[in-house]
Order: C-alpha cells, then sequence, then structure tokens
C-alpha cells in the first residue's frame, strides 16, 4: 500500500475512534442525569446464542465509567494520526482495527447485563490490547505480550470460575437474576466468591503482586494505546471489583463481611507503595508512568476499601462510606485524564527524539516548550498538588480514612490512620518521581544528540494533549460540579443520598466533608485557586518588572570547568537517597569492577552496575516458573515417542473416570 | 492533692517516660542514653510522690526517695565512673538498624495496648494509662538490651526496665508491698555492681568488650 | 453576612501579618545564635535590607535555562502566601457545630501548597544545568518524603478529637479541648517540634548559613537563582517558618481571640509574639547545641518523629 492509503486509513480508523467516543460520552451523560432510578436503558441484542439472552444495561456506574473511557478515547483519537505517522511501525490496519475494537470492548464490557457478554467482552479486550503491543515486532513486544497474555488469561479463568458458580446458581446468565440467586448465598461460599473475584480482576487492575505484567506490557504499546491501557483499562478492573463487591454479592441487607474491606484497604495500601517505590528507580519514561499506575490503583482501592468498611451500617457511617466511594470514583476519572496526559506527552517525546531513556534527554523544555508545560501540568496533578484535580481526591480520601477511623472502635482506626500515613508517604514519594522525570527529561542541557534536535510535537497531538489538561484543570478548580457526576453511580452502589448533597453542603464551590454531622472540614478550591492566581501574577509582576540592571545571560559556574551536560544530575543520581533508605525493599544489586595499570593504585577502567529488580518478579514469579518447567520435563520425560504408550495412557484415563465417576 | 489532677499529671509523666525510651532507643551516644535513663528514673521519683500525696501512702514516698537517690544519683555515677576508668568509645554499636528498631518498639506499644485492654479491673482508675505503658517501657528495656553491642547498653537498658517494673506496681491496685519494691531495687544494685566488675576485669585482662565474647558454645 | 466578610478580611489581614513578620523572626533567630556563639551579629532588620537589596537587582540566567526557571520563583511565592491565609495568627471564632464561616481551607490544603511550593523549587533547581541544584533537589524531596507521614500523623492526632482538620476550627473548639493538654498532645508535640526543624530547614537536618554542595538541602536549590528571582525564594522560604509556627501553635497552644472586640485582639497578638519568639529560641539553641547530621542518618532522626506520632495518634484512640 502506497503511503497515501496508509494516511487516509489511519485518519478514518481515528475519525471512526473519535466518533464512537463522542457517541459514548453523550450516552454516559444522559445516563448519569437520569436520577436516581434504577436500570435506566435495557437493551436486549439479537440472540448469538441459543442458551443465553444477551442484553445491555446502562446505569449510574456503568455510565460513569464510560465518561472516563470516551474522555480518554477522545483525546486518543485526536492524537492518534500525528503520531502513528511520526512513529509507524507496523501496519495501519493492525492499528486501526485494533484500537477500535479495543475501545468497543471496553464500552461493552461496561455496559454488559449478562455473565455471556461481559466475559465476552472481556476476552475481546483482552485480545485487542495484545495485539497492539506485539504489533511491532520486536523481541520486547513479543516477550511483554506474551507475559501479559498469560497472566490476563490466569485471570479471565478465575473470572469465568466465579460467573459459572453464580450461573449454576441463578440457572440464568442475566445479571439481574445473578444479583437475586446470591442473596441465599451462605456466608463463606459468598466471601470466596469475592475474593476469587478480587484476584482475577486484580491481575488485570494491576494490584500487587498480579501487577508484573504491567510494566512490561505497557510501555511496548504505542502512546496513545497506552494511555488507552493504563487510563482505562484498569479502570475496567475497578468497575469489576466494585459491581461484585457492592452489587451483585453484597447482602440483601446489613454490613458488607469486614475481611471484604480489610482485604482490599490492605491490598491498596500495598499495590500504593510498592508501585511508587519501584516507578523511583526508573529512567524509562513510560515504565515509570506503568508503575505510577500500580500506585494509583492502589489509592483507588483504599477508597473502595474504606467504603466496604463503612457501607450499610446506618447514622454517620454511611454518610462517610458515601465520601469514600465517591472518592474512589473521582480518583478513577483523575487518574485516567492526567494519566492519558502524561502518556500522551511521553509519546510526543518520544516521536521528538525517538528515545524513552530519561538519560539521553534532557533539555526539551526550550525546543518542545508545549509538551513541555503540559508534561508539568500532569505531573503536578499527579503527585496531589493543589490546584489541581489529583490532589481533591486525595483530600477526600483522607477525610474519608479520618473521620472514618473515629467511627470504627479503637485498634480498626488505628489501623485505618497507619493506611492514611501510608497514602501520605505515596504522595511525597510520587512528588520526588515526577521532580526527577520532568527535571532529568525536560530541564537542563540536552545530553545526547536525540535530545538537541527534538522539535515541538504536531498540532494535533498537543489538541488531545489541552484537552485532558482542561479535565485535569476543571476538575480540579470546579470540583463541585464535578460531585454532581458521582451521584449517580454512589447512589446506584450505597443508597441514600449521593455526594452532591453530602460533599457539598454550601454550594458547588465548596467542598465540605462530614458537614452532615459534627464541625465537618470545608474547602474551596476555587476560591483557593483564585488567590493563588491573583498572588502568584503580583509576584510575576514583581519578577518582570524592567530593571535599570537588567537581564543577562551567562554560563552555570561548574568550578571553573566548561560546563557540559556531564555535568548535569541523573535520574540515577537523583534516586540514590532513597534507594538507600528503603534498601530493605528494593534489595539493590551492585556490580563494580576495575581494571587496573601497572600498579594497583592506578585505575584503567572501572565499571559499575546496580539492578533494582521487581522482588514480586524475583522470589514468586521465577520460582513459579522454574516450578512449573521443572514440572514439564519430568512430565516430558515420561513420554517415549510410542503409539502403543499413549494408547495406554488414554486407556488407564477412561479406566479411572469410569471407575469414579461411573456408578449413580 | 486531688484525685483528678493528680490523674493529669500521671498522664503526663506517663507519656514524658514513652519520649525519653524513644530517646534512649535512638541514643548514638553513651552519655546522652545514660543521662536520659536518669532523668526517666527522675520522673519515676516524681510520679511516686504525686501518687503518694494523691493516695495518702507513706510507701510510696519511700520508693520516691530510694529511686532519687539510687538511679538518678548513684548508679548513673557508677557507669559513668566505668566510662571513664576504661576509656570506652562513646559511640554505640548497633546490631540491627536503629529504624528496625523503633519499628518493634511501635509494635510492642501496639501489644501491650491491646493486651491491657482486657487486664481493666486490675488497675487503679487514678493511674489510668499506667499499665501498659509500664509494661512497654520494660519490654523496650529488654529490646534495647538485645540490640546493642555496647555492654554498657545492657546496663542502661536494664535500669530503664526496672523503671518500667517500677511504673506497673504502681499502676497495679492496692500497690506492691515496699518490701518488694526494696528487694527489687536491691537487686539491680547487685547487678550493676557485678556487671561493673566484669566489664572491669574482662577489659583490663583479655582487652576486649564484652560483645566480643562467643566462643562458649557446643 | 456580616461575619462573612469579616472572616475574609481577617484571613488576608493575618496573612500580611505573616509574611511583613517572616523576615523579623529569621533575623530573630541570627540575632540569637550570633550571640550564643559570643559575637554581635548582624541587626534583626538586616533580612528586610537583604531583601530589598535583591528585588532591586538584575537578574543573571544560566544559558541553558528555560522560561520555566524564571517564571517558577513567582509560584513558589504565589503558592506561600496561599499557605499562609489558610491559619489562623489571631483570630479564630467559636462555632457552634456548623462548620467554619470561611471555607478557604483545611490543614491538608496548607500541606499542599507548601508541597507545592517545594516541588517547583526542587524542579527548577534541575534547570540550570549543574551538580548542586540537582543534588539539592534529590535531597530535599528526600527530606520532604520522611516528613510527610509525620506531618499527617500529627494532624490526626489532634482532628480526631476535634473531629475536623480544619485550622480555625480546631485553635477556636470549645473549652475542653484546649484546657487538657495531655499525655498524647506532648508526644505530638515532640515530633512536631522536630518536624518544624526539618521543614524549616535548620541544623540538625540542614544548614541554612553554608554554601558547600555537600552540607546544603535548601540553599543548593536556589544558588542559581538571582535578583528578584531570589528574592521571591527567600520571601517565601521567611513565609514558610514563619507558617509553621503559627501551626504548631494553632495545633497545641491555640490562644486566639474568639471576638472582634480589641482588648481579646491585642491578646491573641500578644499571645502569638510570645509564641513565635518561644519558637525562635528554640530553634536557635537547637542550632547552636548540634552539629549538623550526616545525610544518610537523617532518616533515623526522622523516624524518632514518626514513632513520635505514631504513638500519640495511639495514644488518643486506645
Amino acid at each position: 500500500m502506497s503511503i497515501r492509503t496508509f494516511r487516509v486509513t489511519r485518519l478514518l480508523g481515528h475519525a471512526v475512534l473519535l466518533a464512537g467516543a463522542l457517541a459514548g460520552a453523550g450516552v454516559a451523560l444522559y445516563g448519569m442525569s437520569g436520577g436516581a432510578s434504577k436500570a435506566i436503558l435495557h437493551v436486549p441484542l439479537p440472540k448469538f446464542f441459543p442458551f443465553a439472552d444477551l442484553v445491555i444495561v446502562l446505569d449510574g456506574l456503568s455510565a460513569f465509567f464510560l465518561l472516563a473511557v470516551s474522555v480518554v478515547a477522545i483525546a486518543a483519537a485526536v492524537y492518534g494520526p500525528a503520531y502513528l505517522k511520526a512513529h509507524a511501525a507496523s501496519s495501519p490496519i493492525v492499528e486501526v482495527l485494533g484500537i477500535n475494537f479495543f475501545a468497543g470492548s471496553m464500552a461493552l464490557v461496561l455496559c454488559a447485563g449478562d455473565a455471556l457478554t461481559f466475559l465476552l467482552a472481556w476476552e475481546g479486550m483482552t485480545l485487542a490490547s495484545y495485539a497492539l503491543v506485539v504489533a511491532e515486532g520486536k523481541k520486547t513486544n513479543t516477550h511483554a505480550g506474551l507475559i501479559y497474555i498469560v497472566m490476563a488469561h490466569a485471570g479471565t479463568a478465575l473470572l469465568m470460575v466465579v460467573f459459572l458458580a453464580l450461573t449454576i446458581r441463578a440457572g440464568s446468565f442475566d445479571f439481574a437474576a445473578i444479583r437475586q440467586a446470591a442473596l441465599s448465598l451462605p456466608g463463606p461460599e459468598r466471601s470466596i466468591l469475592f475474593f476469587l473475584a478480587l484476584a482475577g480482576f486484580g491481575v488485570k487492575a494491576g494490584v500487587v503482586p498480579l501487577h508484573v505484567w504491567l510494566p512490561q506490557a505497557h510501555p511496548a504499546a504505542p502512546s496513545h494505546v497506552s494511555a488507552l491501557m493504563s487510563g482505562v483499562m484498569l479502570k475496567v478492573a475497578i468497575y469489576g471489583i466494585l459491581r461484585f463487591g457492592l452489587d451483585l454479592l453484597a447482602p440483601v441487607s446489613g454490613p458488607l463481611p469486614a475481611s471484604w474491606g480489610w482485604t482490599v484497604l490492605v491490598l491498596g495500601s500495598l499495590s500504593a507503595i510498592i508501585g511508587v517505590l519501584y516507578a523511583l528507580q526508573q529512567h524509562d519514561l513510560k515504565r515509570l508512568l506503568a508503575f505510577h499506575s500500580v500506585e494509583n490503583v492502589g489509592i483507588i482501592l483504599m477508597g473502595i476499601g474504606i467504603a466496604m468498611l463503612l457501607a450499610h451500617r446506618g447514622g454517620a457511617s454511611d454518610a462517610l462510606a458515601a465520601l469514600g466511594l465517591a472518592a474512589a470514583l473521582l480518583h478513577t476519572l483523575n487518574h485516567a485524564a492526567f494519566k492519558g496526559l502524561l502518556f500522551l506527552s511521553a509519546g510526543a517525546v518520544q516521536c521528538a527524539t525517538h528515545e524513552l531513556n530519561m538519560e539521553e534527554l534532557g533539555g526539551l523544555a526550550r525546543r518542545m516548550p508545549w509538551t513541555a508545560w503540559l508534561f508539568l501540568l500532569g505531573a503536578v496533578a499527579i503527585s496531589a498538588l493543589p490546584p489541581l484535580n489529583g490532589f481533591v481526591s486525595e483530600w477526600m480520601t483522607f477525610q474519608a480514612l479520618i473521620l472514618g477511623s473515629a467511627v470504627l472502635n479503637s485498634g480498626s482506626g488505628l489501623a485505618v490512620i497507619t493506611s492514611a500515613a501510608a497514602l501520605a508517604l505515596t504522595g511525597g514519594l510520587a512528588a520526588a518521581c515526577f521532580v526527577k522525570a520532568f527535571g532529568v527529561t525536560f530541564l537542563g542541557r540536552p545530553r545526547s544528540s536525540h535530545a538537541r534536535d527534538a522539535a515541538e510535537a504536531a498540532p494535533s497531538m498537543l489538541a488531545g494533549m489541552v484537552l485532558l489538561a482542561a479535565v485535569c484543570v476543571i476538575i480540579g478548580v470546579l470540583p463541585g460540579y464535578a460531585m454532581r457526576l458521582l451521584d449517580a453511580p454512589v447512589m446506584r452502589l450505597l443508597g441514600g443520598a449521593g455526594p452532591s448533597a453530602l460533599v457539598t453542603v454550601r454550594g458547588p464551590l465548596v467542598l465540605s466533608a462530614g458537614g452532615s454531622f459534627g464541625t465537618g472540614t470545608a474547602v474551596s478550591m476555587t476560591a483557593a485557586f483564585a488567590l493563588f492566581g491573583i498572588m502568584a501574577l503580583a509576584a510575576l509582576c514583581v519578577v518582570f518588572w524592567p530593571r535599570s540592571a537588567g537581564t543577562c545571560r551567562a554560563p552555570t559556574w561548574t568550578c571553573g570547568m566548561a560546563p557540559v551536560s556531564r555535568f548535569d544530575y541523573t535520574a540515577t543520581a537523583f534516586a540514590k537517597p532513597l534507594r538507600f533508605i528503603f534498601a530493605i525493599l528494593y534489595q539493590p544489586k551492585r556490580t563494580v569492577s576495575k581494571q587496573t595499570g601497572v600498579s594497583p593504585y592506578v585505575l584503567r577502567q572501572l565499571h559499575w552496575q546496580s539492578d533494582v529488580v521487581d522482588l514480586a518478579q524475583i522470589h514468586f514469579y521465577n520460582r513459579l516458573q522454574s516450578f512449573v518447567t521443572r514440572l514439564a520435563q519430568a512430565v516430558r520425560r515420561r513420554s517415549t515417542g510410542r503409539i502403543h504408550d499413549y494408547i495406554g495412557y488414554v486407556l488407564i484415563t477412561l479406566l479411572v473416570t469410569l471407575l469414579l465417576f461411573g456408578r449413580g | 492533692m486531688s484525685i483528678a489532677l493528680a490523674s493529669y499529671l500521671i498522664g503526663i509523666i506517663g507519656s514524658l517516660l514513652l519520649l525519653t525510651m524513644i530517646v534512649i532507643l535512638e541514643a548514638g551516644d553513651l552519655y546522652r542514653a545514660i543521662y536520659t535513663m536518669a532523668v526517666q528514673s527522675f520522673l519515676i521519683a516524681l510520679a511516686g510522690a504525686v501518687l503518694g500525696s494523691a493516695t495518702g501512702n507513706i510507701d510510696l514516698w519511700v520508693i520516691a526517695g530510694l529511686t532519687l537517690a539510687v538511679k538518678v544519683v548513684a548508679l548513673p555515677w557508677l557507669l559513668l565512673m566505668v566510662i571513664h576508668r576504661m576509656r570506652i568509645h562513646r559511640k554505640i554499636e548497633v546490631l540491627m538498624p536503629v529504624t528496625v528498631t523503633l519499628a518493634i518498639a511501635a509494635a510492642i506499644v501496639m501489644l501491650t495496648f491491646y493486651l491491657s485492654s482486657s487486664l481493666g479491673s486490675v488497675t487503679q482508675v487514678i493511674t489510668g494509662n499506667a499499665l501498659p505503658i509500664g509494661i512497654s517501657l520494660m519490654l523496650i528495656g529488654i529490646l534495647v538490651m538485645m540490640s546493642r553491642r555496647t555492654a554498657l547498653m545492657q546496663m542502661v537498658g536494664l535500669f530503664a526496665s526496672e523503671n518500667g517494673i517500677f511504673f506497673t506496681a504502681m499502676a497495679v491496685s492496692q500497690g506492691m508491698p515496699l518490701i518488694i519494691e526494696i528487694g527489687v531495687t536491691l537487686d539491680v544494685i547487685l547487678g550493676a555492681l557485678v556487671m561493673g566488675v566484669i566489664i572491669l576485669r574482662v577489659k583490663s585482662s583479655i582487652g576486649s568488650d564484652i560483645a566480643d565474647l562467643d566462643e562458649l558454645k557446643g | 453576612m456580616e461575619l462573612a466578610k469579616i472572616s475574609w478580611i481577617s484571613a488576608l489581614g493575618q496573612a500580611a501579618l505573616l509574611v511583613m513578620l517572616g523576615p523579623l523572626v529569621t533575623g530573630v533567630i541570627q540575632k540569637i545564635k550570633a550571640r550564643l556563639q559570643c559575637r554581635q551579629g548582624a541587626g534583626v532588620t538586616q533580612p528586610y535590607r537583604d531583601l530589598v537589596k535583591l528585588f532591586r537587582k538584575g537578574t543573571v540566567q544560566a544559558d541553558t535555562a528555560s522560561p520555566f526557571f524564571r517564571i517558577a520563583p513567582a509560584l513558589v511565592l504565589g503558592a506561600t502566601l496561599a499557605a499562609a491565609l489558610l491559619v489562623p495568627v489571631i483570630f479564630a471564632p467559636v462555632t457552634s457545630g456548623a462548620a467554619t464561616l470561611l471555607p478557604l481551607g483545611d490543614a491538608l490544603l496548607l500541606l499542599g501548597w507548601l508541597a507545592l511550593a517545594r516541588f517547583l523549587t526542587a524542579a527548577a533547581a534541575l534547570d540550570a544545568g549543574g551538580a548542586f541544584g540537582g543534588m539539592g533537589a534529590s535531597r530535599e524531596m528526600t527530606v520532604a518524603t520522611l516528613v510527610e507521614p509525620a506531618l499527617i500523623l500529627v494532624i490526626f492526632s489532634v482532628a480526631v478529637v476535634a473531629g475536623t482538620t480544619d485550622l480555625g476550627a480546631i485553635a477556636g473548639h470549645p473549652v475542653a479541648m484546649r484546657a487538657s493538654f495531655g499525655a498524647s498532645d506532648l508526644l505530638a508535640l515532640f515530633a512536631m517540634l522536630i518536624l518544624l526543624i526539618a521543614e524549616t530547614g535548620r541544623i540538625p537536618v540542614d544548614n541554612p548559613d553554608t554554601h558547600l554542595e555537600l552540607t546544603m538541602l535548601h540553599e543548593g536549590m536556589l544558588l542559581e537563582h538571582s535578583g528578584p528571582g531570589l528574592g521571591c525564594l527567600v520571601l517565601a522560604n521567611h513565609t514558610k517558618q514563619i507558617v509553621l509556627m503559627a501551626f504548631v501553635q494553632s495545633l497545641f497552644f491555640p490562644f486566639k481571640a474568639a471576638g472582634m472586640d480589641p482588648l481579646a485582639l491585642a491578646l491573641g497578638l500578644l499571645a502569638f509574639l510570645l509564641g513565635a519568639l518561644a519558637l525562635s529560641v528554640f530553634l536557635a539553641v537547637v542550632e547552636s547545641m548540634y552539629a549538623k547530621l550526616r545525610f544518610f542518618n537523617l532518616p533515623q532522626f526522622l523516624s524518632v518523629s514518626l514513632l513520635s506520632a505514631f504513638l500519640a495518634v495511639a495514644l488518643r484512640l486506645l
């Protein structure tokens, strides 16, 4: 095919994606405006299978997640054509079909009204993203894709077990029937099913220790696909956890079993800390962002955990559960926005410099100013700093945790406050990580010729990024309006009043927690942002006021030597103090080899190598892998190659089966 | 002194005791550890005096005076004399990282609070939180003994543990009989003297510290 | 509403007071340190003269720096001033159950603004391209990481009782809480004093008077700035110091005016000044008594504050 057909295919394909995403956003907004009524949209699909009815159901929860999918998909669709033109590494048909299929199956998972649609769409989502990951054909891509597909299918297997158990009990695939049948489940069986579902969805969400595929698969895909995978696919798994934990498997009345809430809270805290700790040590931009997704999924799970602990207990704790769930859902939307923005900027850097290693970049802020400022915005948002959206959802999570700890009794309250301290720790670590990422990549001197020859990204790429940045700023500055979006999902799952009644007691510009009881805390992001803006502008005027002394430029003082890029601080050096402090968790390996000259005091060559490997990978997965390999080799020794032996095996199996199941 | 005021003061002294224990755990210098232990013993004497004036129990005044004389003046002086005689290094060497020790101390405090919530009927109302604080002080004193190389720090840990036992005894209802308190103090003095003599002898004959002695095994 | 308008004016007035007194506090600390070192030292108004000098000078910018380098100091000053609005200095009205009158922000937003200021300073430090800025930024962000959990635990140990994280509400809480400075508050105060040293960048965490790269954390980040940009960063540093002092006072020793009568306001102001003086003496004495800790011994020092804060919360809840 000629270049012209490539371009047309790309543009058409992405236009289809854009149209679909806009439609999705419209449907989602319509779904959330319907108020507190239950299933709003109930659309039966044509009967593909004779044994099951397929149906699409759109309620508040589905609509909210569909909105998140649509927003990122719109940005990706606008960004995609220019990115793929600069970065073309695979056939355009695969790219275009893949991304449309991917977005479509994610939307279908969210709207599925019965188990069969859900599983089929889930599988389609996995296959489409796998195709996009391995499309480039490099060896690292195929390896990453292999790990991804194996782990994803392990998770899907667990989900199938859960769904089949529920379907057998209900006698039908429909969610409504399942919900009805699950009401009569005995307690232990209900908990087992929930934990299996948590494990199955946890693989896809990237919960520690099931996160090992994430840092390999997300960087391998093209950047706008990584934005969709990281920003949205993880959220589809969160949707699954919410659907099972709070809707399908929830007991008919009364609080949820305490073990559910505690497990989710502990897993969330662990994922948050471990994700950000490993993110600090990466110097590949996309790998760093992938580890941060693990961290943010942890934060979302913390909000869900406290909501599960406090749900349906009556009185003040119901309001707090709604606050915690609202915080988790808002963080879902926020993360989709700022993670998408960061991945798209990383893609722009990749297009301009063909390099993602931070240690080879630098000084890009002067060559790509728009991308640099947008990356800075995303970095400030993900570090949960005011006045952007990351701070709003973390503020709400903190309020839910502290007010919740006062409601629970003493020991549990202390454990909840410990997880709040863990959340504060991850905030600090995330800020350190993004100072490193932004500073080493965009500031200072260019460290290689790639960085020196960088050019600004194409306007359509910038447009996609600006869209997501606008979402970040709007939710940060006007969070009260975002609470209205959260009404439908929270009321659907927990009943009672929605966040816009609980959290914005004094108008949409003021967020208030616990205002319905006790003293409560109120914060007005709009007023805070306005005052910050005024004071920063005043300071800017003072700084830039023309003075008689004037401004001049001079080279940086580097102790008398001519300044070159080797004087700039490297990313590895920036993260060294934290690597040293948390050495227990990192177990870094260091090898130093020296080559001396005539005398041992004269050094010819010094080779220094330091590794930080994911501990989960070493202790858990490598052991599992070697066990499976040994098992396979043991079985292999048994296979002789003669047909008589194989027939003998078949006969023995038949006899055993008849013995076991033949009677009755 | 009224009951409420005494209860408030003992609460404050309890938290100050926890503070001094944290400082001993974190101390990198022998002099700081010894002086902090003296301050801790002074706080114990103060607590005894407060409780004595609130309940009118003469025994508590005796114990306060005894603690003041022995553990605030005599034993620290003894330790400082050993340091001066032996010209020991001031720096405290640790067997496990200080942050790990602090984490274990936090866990110990949690555990004692959890356990003592079931022992509520044993304590006097006036002393409030003193029982769990006393028990955790005792256990953390043993933690100090376990995690420091320098032999002198083991003595400091023993004395701190001792303070914890006294504080626990004050918390228990009806108090401990005077004779037992004097007996415990006598044991501590004896232990300190024996340790001091052994350290001096070991240093003068072998020339190394007690922490290096590990040949006595099967 | 009348009272709402008063609250707005009082917030802005208190912030202006903090900004104006900030350099004076630094001057007092320098003077006390000098006298303890048996020398005369500069006058207590020297920081004001330094600021005026800096704002009159021109800028010398590194040739590799981007426009971000010149804009960052203004943003840092804006963030610190926004934080100054959130802490009650003299006036903290007693509320009767409803949420506070001025929903500007709470303790978490204050920490957030200070964290934003630190983020931007550290990022700008990497722009001039040299080892000083990078090392200072790396170390400052590490110390920030270790300090944040302890700060949150201190706030929560007070907020659990008050039921809110709003500083004005905590300071104006009914008498029952103010009068009972208990065991848990003592541990939290100990932790907060250590954190005050860490956040204001004083010995034993950081040396504010030196310019050797191995002993700089905060100063290392300011090294490449000059003229009005440096003036903004220095003013932000003074303001941050006095904001943190007011923060400590409103958490632990809140003697604030409950109404708008002049006598109460004067007493509130006097209480604040005395508290600031006490904390200044504390900081100066600690700086003169101790040596700066080796950087890799800092986690050990800061974990004492973490343990103290944790025990404070535990004592409060158990």
